[in-house]
């Protein structure tokens, strides 16, 4: 998964749980669950949404780094 | 000059994809000419042995007489099973739910994974006996008609089942929703509602529709291998056993209509999604 990202520390900073997380941005907990685990890439509308709720830049909390090749 | 030079690559690659995946392909297409051509010869030397409807008709007989007279007890231990196992899970996954409501996220994360897991078992056993319990009945109703030796004790029997099985279904399937709308309050949608799962999907949020979506494309691609195998087979028995052509007829329906609404909904994607048009094109049985 090339997505990195720093959800659950923003996440922790707004002093919310996953829960209450995916109310703020309108999605299940399950799915906050996978993002912050790495096993779900956020649509761009989704990632946005995430970014505006925690006061940051998308570019702050989701990083893409290339994968390397074997 | 540099586009000319993107293309001459594309195209080596091309060339070595199809290059790479021929060899299977052809030996794929050798195995099915020569397990058709099998089937056909088998048929035709069948044929000679001996009358076909009889041979249809006595078959039939015996196996609709001991399905008919047997799938009943089984439409009962299937039931027990499944909606014993349905109302457990949703018992147990109620008990928890109530602890867990002082969980941190990990300890939840696990709470739903188990309960994920034990609901959905559940949900699926009484999808599939539900599936049997309604194919069982027609089997025993067939019989019950046709051949002498079918109890109607038995029928009656099925016939119980299968009242009991529509209601329970439903009222399990119910019970499974409501307790995940209060698990997942973002959740909305009546089972009772005729558009139930219209209301579902369109509560779920982008996550969960693409698990859904990916798992209705597996579905699809299992049912065309599968609509492949039964015309296969059943043009051969319609020829060998004389059982009419109504099966392949049903099959090859059934095939279309998956073709053509596969085909009709990825054209009506691609005019608002263009990605999805891309995605959807092609059925994947084409070779």
């Amino acid at each position: 998964m090339p997505l990195r990202n720093h959800l659950k520390e923003y996440r922790v900073r707004l002093d919310v749980n996953q829960q209450q997380m995916g109310q703020l941005v309108g999605t299940s907990r399950q799915t906050i669950s996978q993002i912050e685990r790495g096993d779900y890439s956020p649509s761009v509308t989704l990632a946005l949404k995430i970014a505006k709720v925690c006061n940051a830049k998308v570019e702050d909390i989701f990083q893409y780094e290339e994968e390397e090749e074997e | 000059m540099k586009i000319e030079n993107e293309m001459m690559t594309k195209e080596q690659e091309n060339m070595q994809q199809n290059k790479k995946a021929k060899g299977p392909f052809i030996a794929i297409m050798c195995c099915a000419c020569l397990l058709g051509g099998f089937l056909g010869g088998f048929g035709t030397w069948l044929q000679k042995g001996y009358d076909k409807g009889e041979a249809a008709a006595w078959l039939g007989e015996r196996i609709g007489t001991i399905a008919g007279n047997g799938l009943p007890v089984l439409m009962v231990i299937a039931s027990a099973i499944a909606f014993g196992y349905m109302a457990w899970a949703l018992k147990k996954s109620k008990e928890e739910w109530k602890q867990a409501q002082n969980y941190d996220d990990e300890a939840l994360e696990i709470w739903n994974e188990k309960s994920d897991k034990r609901i959905g078992t559940g949900l699926n056993l009484v999808s599939f006996v539900t599936i049997f319990n309604y194919f069982s009945f027609s089997v025993s109703f067939y019989a019950d008609i046709y051949y002498d030796e079918m109890s109607s004790a038995m029928f009656l029997l099925a016939l119980v089942m299968l009242i009991v099985t529509i209601f329970a279904s439903v009222i399990q399937q119910k019970n499974a929703v409501d307790f995940l709308k209060i698990v997942n309050p973002e959740k909305s949608g009546s089972v009772y509602d005729m558009n139930f799962q219209k209301k579902w999907i369109e509560s779920c949020d982008e996550m969960e529709q693409q698990m859904i979506y990916k798992a209705a494309f597996h579905a699809y691609k299992v049912t065309n291998y599968l609509c492949l195998t039964l015309w296969t087979g059943f043009t051969v028995l319609a020829i060998v056993l004389k059982i009419s052509l109504w099966p392949v007829t049903i099959v090859s329906a059934i095939w279309l209509t998956m073709a053509v609404s596969y085909a009709a909904e990825g054209k009506r994607l691609s005019k608002t999604q263009n990605e999805a048009g891309s995605a959807a094109g092609g059925n994947p049985l084409s070779f």
